[in-house]
């Protein structure tokens, strides 16, 4: 086949893919993670007040030890636990709240929506990461309101 | 005076990215909106398959969410920036090295092995569609490097310097890179096509 010939359907196939895009899935799982992640990544300044700010840090402290210890206590996310046998060899954590648990309660037109997450962001939920694997992405599940607001995460490992 | 583009007053790339990186994610949206497409037709292209290509898309915005601050405005496009985070992915769903040597083959052997299964089919039809998806998996069963070559520059829009940056190798190994690969091409679609002629049986 000739030089033409290959560059008349390479450009051929470029055309046909011109028009492709990605299915709508995907924006709605980065629009989800973008929701959830947002309080996640907010900027960490806090180093360059620290004198200033240093009094507050006790309270600070306290405040999200007792934070923490009571959504494990009552939610038991946060550690993961085994699913059913039936359903998959996979671990899986219990479903974190991102919102109060009351509005969770009171939402009924939720909806699970499967993502990946960059793993860094276990750390964030006070998981442990595995450095080994730091680099793969982990699965995990948002519980999304209609309105597009991420109520709970769970992650799948 | 020209009229005034919407598309003047949006952020930059580089402005987004930078947004991100301050703690605002929501910067991500308008980036996928401009280059998700894009990132997913490379892919697809790369991979052959669709659903590797949506997987990749996804993670590669999501890697984005959280590694902004590795994007340099100074050292390439934004474009040229996501394929090769996009290469990186791809090759680690379909289990290819990121520095794989290139095939210790001759031609013929790598030719041979380029050859596409051929369906169950009355008869070979030589409609342009059936043409398109032989050259699209013949691309996808090139060897990685390549490939790379091929798609980046060929299919992809990217400079030969931009895809040795994306691959790390020297810009001469492109071109003498997409030669083979368009060679071998060639050789296999007109392979295909006396094949198709012939009616003979692979």
């Amino acid at each position: 086949m000739s030089d033409d010939a290959l560059d008349r359907k390479l450009d051929a196939l470029r055309h046909e893919i011109e028009g492709l895009e990605p299915p709508p899935s995907i924006e709605q799982a980065i629009t989800a993670a973008v929701r959830a992640g947002s309080r996640k990544l907010q900027p960490r300044r806090w180093h360059h007040g620290w004198r200033e700010r240093w009094p507050a840090w006790p309270i600070l402290l306290a405040a999200s030890i007792a934070v923490v210890a009571w959504t494990l206590q009552t939610q038991r996310g946060g550690e993961f636990r085994p699913m059913p046998a039936s359903d998959a060899p996979a671990i899986a954590t219990e479903f974190i709240p991102l919102v109060p648990v009351r509005d969770i309660a009171s939402d009924e037109g939720a909806y699970i929506v499967a993502t990946r997450m960059p793993r860094v962001m276990l750390a964030d939920f006070g998981l442990p990461v595995n450095p080994a694997r730091a680099a793969d992405p982990v699965a995990s599940e948002l519980l999304v309101r209609r309105d597009g607001t991420v109520l709970a995460v769970r992650f799948i490992d | 005076m020209r009229p005034k583009d919407p598309a003047d007053d949006e952020p930059s790339d580089a402005i987004l990215v930078e947004r991100i990186r301050d703690g605002s994610p929501a910067a991500l949206e308008p980036l996928y909106r401009r280059h998700g497409g894009g990132i997913y037709r490379f892919a697809l292209l790369w991979s052959g398959s669709t659903s590797v290509a949506a997987d990749v898309t996804q993670e590669v915005f999501m890697h984005l969410l959280t590694h902004a601050a590795d994007f340099d405005a100074g050292r390439g496009r934004m474009a040229a920036y996501l394929c090769g985070v996009a290469r990186n992915f791809v090759r680690r769903q379909l289990a290819i090295p990121a520095h794989d040597p290139l095939p210790e083959t001759d031609d013929d052997t790598l030719t041979r092995s380029l050859r596409i299964p051929e369906e169950d089919e009355p008869l070979p039809q030589l409609l342009r569609k059936r043409e398109l998806e032989l050259l699209r998996t013949a691309i996808a069963r090139l060897p990685a490097p390549y490939r790379d070559a091929l798609v980046l520059v060929e299919l992809h829009g990217c400079s030969y310097v931009e895809a040795a940056s994306i691959c790390g190798c020297e810009i001469g190994t492109i071109r003498s890179r997409l030669s083979r690969a368009r060679n071998f091409l060639a050789e296999k679609l007109a392979d295909e096509r006396d094949a198709s002629v012939t009616g003979e049986i692979r």
